[in-house]
């Protein structure tokens, strides 16, 4: 048994209970909540646990709760679930502090090995400080090309944006992230923008 | 039988008049005599036009001849005027005959009176005939000036056995030769435009060809010799022969150049017109398709995502059954239903990179020009004519990296959701405005209406595919134009209030580096 609290924060109630049951079984404490302002009313200053966000919800989204979250100094570690994953948007709840990024449907061990991750770190951390300068040591790695586009995904630009102001094609580009990826030892895009954000890569003026 | 002839004789004596009388009735004509002896007489006599034939004596006491004659002559001039006197010397009678006496008979001769009259009618009979001949010359030539004035002809003349060339004052206008100065064919050569001078040598020379028809029609760019003014002379003539030589050339001339530019410029105008049609058609069936296409993605893409909501929420509760399960039988049958549902899974995610894919092409586009070309297209209909457009798009905006039908179309959807939205209400204005926000490297461009915006219960579901406040409507233009938008690397929002709504989105700029 974890024992760790699992904020869950979606306006489907079938998800939900999924999620509940799911979550549960795995030896987890679920709590429910059917939007944002539900959770911000709920959650203590210091909240234990995790925080699973639904992106897509009326009145305030994911976004906009995560904000809240930022404004109000509550730290929970945040996992960002999306019906429809495109990289700005995962650049954007990356940016905006989540520790995770999940694509519906996701297989239910990648979501239990996210929450294990996020619970051991505090918030908003990518690794340990040896980890990211490892990272940081890495990017030298990268060719000039490479470095553009690490850069142009952290600025949030879709993929299409970044291969037709390269003047390549988008399946190149996305060669070139594979390859990033590799030199960079990290995988997955909500990881590598994590890493990314934690070594201070930003959005060179190219990309402005 | 004709009427008879009326005389008018001028005689004092009663004896001559009888003889007088009496020779005339010799003549065979039917003659009635007036005899008058005093100037008042005469003067009412010659108001009388009806006299054929004046008989008069030279010595009536009290009547001059020599004052008599010039009121007969002015008052009567087509009239016959026959002296019938004594004696007088020939020097008289020249200067009496250059006075207007047609003819003179000596009283002692009287028999020559036949002779004299004969002579008399015959020749104020060709007189007439001439005169009628002279007027009718004189207002056909009239006419003719009139016509030619009128119609802006000139007429040439070319006497092509001598050389000579007559031009009126309308071709020596057009060429810029003086009204005194003589033509020569070095001065028609020297009018000429020089790419047309062979054509139209050619073309003399084929008229004054006797095997030919003789015609001369063509039309010639000529430069004025004075005011260097270039005009488009139509010209057509006609060679008269004699045998094989070509003998005169006869001809007008005719400025076409204002018709020749009002014909250019309505051919201008209909190519012009029918150019722009084909645009505006090309644009809506570009729109119409791309509508389609994009209506058919983001159903597809909306689809996939509804349909990937229960299937994370079944592979959560299959996974909780699994952790529960404890009979392997089960066990193996709930592993068939996870592949299974990570079969379709896979199949929902084939079709949600199909509508991706499917989307931007971005090029280097300006806004302004799209922006104009969506207004035309939103606005097309007549319900929308009262509308007041205010563009507001600078013109010196950096270009935009967009896919231009889907923006276009965003634009176009966004356009008449505001013109429906106005439908009802009096003041109706639409105004686009842009502007380059230089920090985050972006343009902002925002639709807004004067309509009533939103109603409460409505605004909440703007964007959820489906939801629609248009009976015909899918629901799926708002969320769509927002995920074209987004798919460009843009957002899209709302802002509105009970003076109307507008619609903002961002959209990149292409070049980064400027």
């Amino acid at each position: 048994m974890h024992d760790i609290t699992i904020h869950v924060i979606d306006d489907d109630a079938t998800f939900r209970a999924s999620l509940r049951a799911m979550l549960e079984t795995n030896g987890f404490v679920v709590i429910e909540y059917g939007d944002g302002d539900a959770f911000l009313e709920a959650i203590t200053p210091s909240p234990q646990g995790c925080a699973l966000i639904d992106v897509r919800m009326p009145g305030m989204d994911g976004f906009a709760l995560q904000r809240h979250l930022h404004d109000q100094g509550i730290e929970i570690p945040v996992i960002v679930i999306t019906g429809a994953a495109d990289i700005p948007t995962a650049v954007r709840a990356m940016k905006a502090g989540a520790v995770d990024f999940l694509e519906k449907p996701f297989h239910p061990s990648a979501l239990i090995d996210a929450i294990k991750s996020a619970h051991s770190r505090s918030t908003n951390q990518a690794g340990s400080e040896p980890e990211i300068a490892a990272f940081r040591a890495r990017l030298a790695q990268l060719t000039e090309r490479e470095r553009e586009i690490l850069e142009g995904i952290v600025a949030g630009l879709p993929f299409k944006i970044i291969a037709h102001r390269l003047g390549i094609s988008p399946r190149t580009v996305e060669v070139h992230r594979a390859h990033i990826g590799e030199k960079l030892g990290v995988s997955g895009l909500s990881n590598l923008v994590r890493f990314a954000l934690a070594a201070s890569v930003v959005s060179g003026p190219k990309w402005r | 039988m004709p009427d008879d002839l009326k005389c008018l004789v001028i005689e004092d004596g009663d004896a001559d008049f009888r003889l007088i009388e009496h020779h005339l009735g010799r003549t065979g004509y039917p003659i009635r005599c007036s005899r008058i002896q005093t100037t008042a007489e005469l003067a009412g006599a010659l108001d009388d036009p009806a006299w054929d034939l004046i008989l008069s004596d030279y010595n009536v006491p009290g009547m001059r001849f020599e004052t008599c004659l010039p009121m007969i002559v002015a008052r009567q001039p087509d009239t016959p005027l026959v002296l019938v006197s004594g004696a007088i010397g020939e020097e008289k009678a020249v200067a009496l005959l250059k006075q207007g006496v047609w003819d003179f008979v000596l009283k002692d001769s009287l028999e020559r009176l036949k002779a004299a009259v004969d002579y008399s009618l015959r020749e104020a009979k060709t007189r007439r005939r001439l005169k009628l001949t002279e007027t009718a010359l004189h207002e056909t030539l009239l006419r003719f000036e009139a016509a030619k004035k009128a119609s802006g002809l000139g007429i040439y003349d070319h006497d092509i056995r001598t050389g000579r060339l007559d031009w009126d004052d309308r071709v020596r206008e057009l060429w810029g030769v003086p009204p005194d100065e003589p033509v020569t064919y070095e001065m028609f050569l020297a009018g000429l435009h020089p790419e047309d001078r062979g054509r139209i040598v050619a073309a003399l020379a084929e008229s004054w060809d006797p095997r030919g028809s003789g015609e001369f029609a063509v039309e010639q760019r000529v430069v004025g010799l004075k005011d260097g003014k270039e005009r488009r002379i139509a010209a057509r003539g006609q060679t008269s022969f004699d045998g094989e030589k070509p003998i005169r050339s006869i001809g007008t001339v005719f400025d076409v150049t204002e018709q020749r530019r009002t014909e250019n410029e309505l051919a201008e105008a209909l190519m012009e017109k029918s150019r722009l049609q084909e645009a505006a058609l090309t644009a809506t069936i570009d729109l119409y398709h791309a509508a389609r296409l994009t209506l058919l993605g983001e159903m597809a893409s909306t689809i996939a995502h509804e349909v990937n909501q229960p299937i994370s929420a079944a592979v959560n509760f299959l996974h909780a059954a699994k952790s529960v399960a404890t009979d392997p039988i089960v066990r193996g049958f709930l592993d068939d239903v996870d592949a299974q549902l990570f079969n379709v899974a896979a199949i929902v995610q084939k079709v949600r990179d199909f509508a991706a894919n499917r989307t931007v092409h971005p090029a280097p586009q300006r806004l302004n020009s799209i922006v104009a070309e969506a207004a035309t297209l939103g606005l097309l209909s007549k319900t929308e004519r009262d509308i007041t457009l205010c563009l507001a798009v600078p013109e010196d905006l950096p270009e935009v990296l967009v896919d231009i039908v889907q923006i276009r179309q965003v634009l176009v959807n966004l356009i008449r959701n505001a013109a429906q939205a106005m439908a009802g209400v009096e003041r109706k204005e639409l105004t686009i405005s842009a502007a380059f926000a230089a920090e985050r490297a972006l343009v902002e461009l925002s639709v807004a209406d004067t309509g009533p915006g939103f109603p409460d219960e409505i605004r909440q579901h703007l964007f959820t595919p489906f939801v629609t406040t248009k009976p015909d409507g899918t629901g799926l233009g708002l969320s769509t134009s927002r995920a074209i938008i987004q798919a460009h690397g843009g957002q899209l929002w709302i802002e509105d209030d009970e003076t109307g709504a507008t619609i903002r989105m961002t959209l990149p700029i292409a070049a980064a580096d400027a």
